[in-house]
């Protein structure tokens, strides 16, 4: 009986403790499209991901109810990272969920006016909250309502002792009248986060310590508690930034000025710094296990690593550095492994699926268009016989040989390259039997015995990269080879390398289907994720290589489309592939079947 | 007559004046709904000139713009078809979209747009020769992504080019206020959400809105919709159909307009 209140008492207190609404929780993944929208909307920056904010521990002041639960120092604090917005997985704070998802909407327009510029915490998000509200006046209702709301679920300074209080008070008046707070008092220990700022991040804190030496003060208190001040910054541009808070106008100007200058302060960002904050923040994340398999071949292999290793001989390609706004030369070399394989038959589960498939695009990919005023054809072209009928009655020369409307076969002149992500991610398993690799493997198979039945010309490869040096190629059917048991062999033997240097194996696919001689060219690439590497190949510095790789196809009248096999990376695919130049196959068991079919979509004359 | 209103972004105006009086033809892109149709239409007003505009499509032939013999009663008679009928009286002829119709379209449109200004009737056997005020007007969207489809140099470079692109904030306040009426609050927030959803195109929208839509938005609610049906119906519907970009775009909206 006991044992039984208790269990009761203590459900009932943890529930009040995390202000916790599983009916009104909302979930990033659900939003993250829409926030990335939005987001991009209202003037963020465009190459910027949504990540989940990792749980971190925090030393801050919990509510009695808290205590007395034992919860609240877990927290998933929402921040920015030099090219990431982390939010939170869930936000179920409050009972209503038009609030939980104004904070999520709240927290994408805030994170599209911060400026880190290496003002303390406090200040930097008054600032953006001014900026934000008087850009868009609208907004201020639902602002003050996500106020009351989340002042309700924080400590009441009275509670506090008299030091905390203070800094309780500051808080409360800074979320209520942003811009009003320009001193904040010591706190004695970190204040509970708040939920409608940007919390301020280590991996951001080094760079902004470099940036400017006046900060330098409060930037090196920043890796375990908040950086606090009891006094408006020394560095001059701040300091006037915040006296100019209520004039719209010129703190707009502001606010465009600075966020030019963040790409500059970007080149000098210590990249040793930032490799070494990424490890740890994988070493933190809890939720998957191929990411501590990644840690682990990071530190297996530090030597790789080694920054501006001078490449020898091979294909050799140039990697767009996006903070510079040029090309680095020769930066990746491409290595073109033939692993030989044993030749292999179709595996038996694969062979009425492959059957049906083809079948299918024989039908689709022939189909026809009617063609009318042809010499011969299936049917009278009777357009052209009543102009005949009248122009010969009208007196005109014409000849008396009717027109028919033929329905050809199109002649398709087309060239794919089928490019396969098989990093070390595809290791990790689909469902409860398959791992990504597999169902890869399949759908490499299928599309490539489907293609056949089109008539179109197939290559196929995958790749995978251990650093700039190493990008590696498999070239698994090439142009004009003829499909068989040994592409089978090698498609079958496939095993998943380490890392995904997107840009640079995209470069090289187009380099081959550039020397076809089709008319139309497609570049299906398949992925199950972002670009990653070892070698700072990662964030923005690889979406941003791997748009212009993208973009340089273009150019080159190649079609790059993506299949991606991921939903985390639905938000930086519009910025890749474009709207329209790519799908996320939700389910993987349905890859092998989408991807022919969705080939014939994509050629369909 | 009234001249349609339009509110010019720079020396546009003058410069087709001079092309008219120079007799040189004109090609006019840009994305759809920034006024191109428009500006054609008051050009012709203030030019006093009669206008045939044609929207070209992959069925269009040459007959249909040059004209045809058609059987009445027994009898056949010959019919103009827009073109010809504009090079009779001496005015405008606006070929809308024409990369979209058929290839042998450029084979009339070519003597007409160099010095020859002829329009050979193969099947009548004339030869008309454009009078001064005939003026040929071409227009197409460069954005659109047709592999196959674009202008062949031979054909883009007998014309005058303009580029028409979304007006800047303040000529669009103008042009939202001129059309519907509305507020110049109500229309510089509509011009700030066109500016927001324009920071999407290529990425998360094909298309973005155009002054059109703007305007469509603005007539709805000054009838008295509530700006988010409006802004729904007239916009976002119109832009997208993936259900997670429409839901940015109606936060978008919220931010930007209000409840
Ligand atoms: N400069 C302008 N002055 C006045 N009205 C304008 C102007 N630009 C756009 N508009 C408004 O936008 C509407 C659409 O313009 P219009 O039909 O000329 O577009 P368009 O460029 O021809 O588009 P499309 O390529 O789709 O045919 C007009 O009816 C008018 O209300
Ligand atoms: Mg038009």
């Amino acid at each position: 009986m006991e044992t039984w209140a208790g269990a009761l008492w203590d459900r009932w207190v943890r529930h009040l403790a995390e202000a916790h609404h599983p009916q009104a929780e909302i979930r990033l993944e659900s939003l993250r499209r829409p926030l990335s929208v939005f987001f991009r909307g209202v003037g963020g920056e465009a190459g910027r991901r949504f990540a989940v904010a990792e749980r971190r521990i925090h030393e801050g002041r919990r509510t009695w109810r808290e205590r007395l639960a034992g919860t609240g120092r877990l927290a998933e604090l929402p921040h920015l990272t030099a090219d990431e917005l982390r939010l939170p997985a869930a936000i179920a704070h409050f009972s209503k969920r038009t609030l939980n998802r104004d904070l999520y909407f709240w927290l994408a327009l805030l994170a599209a006016h911060f400026v880190p510029n290496g003002e303390p915490w406090w200040l930097a998000n008054q600032r953006a909250t001014a900026v934000a509200l008087a850009r868009y006046p609208a907004w201020q209702e639902r602002y003050d309502r996500l106020v009351a709301a989340s002042l309700a679920l924080r400590p009441l300074p009275h509670q506090l002792p008299p030091a905390e209080a203070a800094v309780e008070d500051a808080i409360r008046a800074a979320l209520r009248a942003p811009g009003s707070v320009r001193t904040f008092p010591v706190p004695p220990r970190p204040p509970r986060p708040v939920m409608l700022w940007l919390m301020p991040h280590e991996a951001d804190a080094a760079p902004a310590r470099r940036r400017s030496p006046s900060t330098a003060k409060e930037g090196s208190s920043s890796s375990a508690t908040p950086p606090i001040q009891t006094e408006a910054t020394e560095d001059p541009g701040s300091q006037h930034g915040m006296l100019l808070a209520f004039r719209a106008e010129s703190l707009l100007c502001w606010a465009e000025y600075v966020r030019v200058d963040r790409s500059l302060e970007d080149a000098e960002g210590d990249e040793a710094g930032r490799a070494a904050a990424q490890l740890e923040r994988l070493t933190l994340a809890e939720d998957s296990a191929s990411v501590a398999s990644r840690v682990r071949m990071d530190l297996e292999r530090p030597s790789a690593a080694g920054a501006d290793e001078r490449l020898g001989e091979g294909i050799l390609l140039p990697e767009w550095d996006y903070r510079r706004g040029q090309y680095r030369p020769d930066h990746c070399r491409i290595d073109l492994p033939r692993d030989e394989a044993m030749p292999a038959p179709l595996p038996g589960h694969l062979r009425p699926l492959t059957q049906r498939l083809r079948a299918e695009l024989e039908r689709i990919c022939s189909e026809r268009r009617p063609q009318p005023g042809q010499p011969e054809g299936d049917a009278l072209d009777l357009d052209d016989w009543v102009r005949r009928h009248a122009e010969l009655r009208s007196g005109c020369p014409v000849s008396a040989q009717p027109r028919y409307i033929d329905t050809p076969r199109t002649a398709r002149d087309l060239s794919c390259l089928l490019l396969a992500d098989v990093s070390l991610s595809t290791d990790a398993h689909a469902d409860d039997a398959h791992r990504v690799i597999d169902v890869i493997r399949d759908a490499l198979l299928v599309f490539t015995e489907a293609i056949e039945a089109a008539g179109d010309a197939l290559a196929v490869a995958a790749f995978s990269s251990l650093g700039h040096a190493h990008v590696r190629y498999h070239r698994l059917k090439d142009f004009g080879e003829r499909n068989g048991p040994a592409v089978r062999g090698r498609i079958l033997t496939l095993r998943p390398g380490d890392y995904t240097r997107l840009g640079a194996a995209i470069r090289h696919a187009a380099d081959r289907l550039a020397a076809t001689a089709s008319r139309q060219k497609l570049l299906l690439v398949l992925t199950d994720g972002k670009p990653h590497d070892i070698d700072h190949y990662d964030g923005r510095y690889g979406i941003e290589d791997t748009r212009r790789a993208l973009f340089e196809c273009r150019r080159r009248g190649i079609r790059p489309f993506c299949v991606a096999i991921d939903r985390e990376a639905a938000d930086v695919l519009p910025y890749l592939f474009g709207h329209n130049g790519h799908v996320v196959v939700q389910r993987l068991g349905e890859l092998a079947a989408r991807l022919p079919r969705l080939y014939a979509e994509l050629t369909r004359p | 007559m009234t001249l349609p209103p339009y509110e010019p972004a720079s020396d546009e105006v003058e410069l087709f004046e001079h092309a008219w009086r120079n007799r040189l033809p004109v090609l006019i892109k840009g994305p759809t709904g920034v006024g191109k149709t428009r500006f054609v239409t008051h050009m012709a007003a203030r030019l006093d000139l009669p206008l045939f505009s044609v929207a070209c499509h992959d069925d269009l032939t040459a007959a249909d713009l040059v004209g045809r013999h058609l059987v009445q009663g027994g009898q056949t008679v010959w019919q103009d078809g827009p073109l010809t009928r504009a090079v009779r009286e001496g005015g405008i002829c606006y070929l809308d979209e024409v990369v979209e119709a058929r290839k042998d379209v450029t084979v009339v449109i070519h003597p007409l747009a160099d010095h020859r200004r002829t329009l050979p009737l193969e099947r009548t056997g004339e030869l008309l020769a454009a009078p001064p005020e005939f003026m040929l007007v071409v227009s197409y969207n460069p954005g659109y992504q047709n592999f196959l489809k674009g202008l062949k140099p031979s054909t883009r470079q007998r014309f005058v080019a303009l580029r028409f692109g979304f007006p800047d904030e303040a000529r669009e306040i103008r042009i939202l206020q001129r059309e519907t009426g509305c507020d110049a609050l109500l229309a510089r927030r509509l011009v700030a959400l066109g500016n927001a959803i324009r920071r999407l195109d290529g990425v998360d929208l094909e298309e973005v809105a155009s002054t059109r839509l703007l305007v469509y938005a603005a007539l709805l609610i000054r009838s008295g919709l509530p700006v988010l049906t409006a802004c729904r119906a007239a916009l976002i519907e119109a832009l997208s159909d993936d259900a997670e970009v429409t839901a940015g775009l109606e936060e978008l909206v919220r931010t930007v307009l209000g409840e």
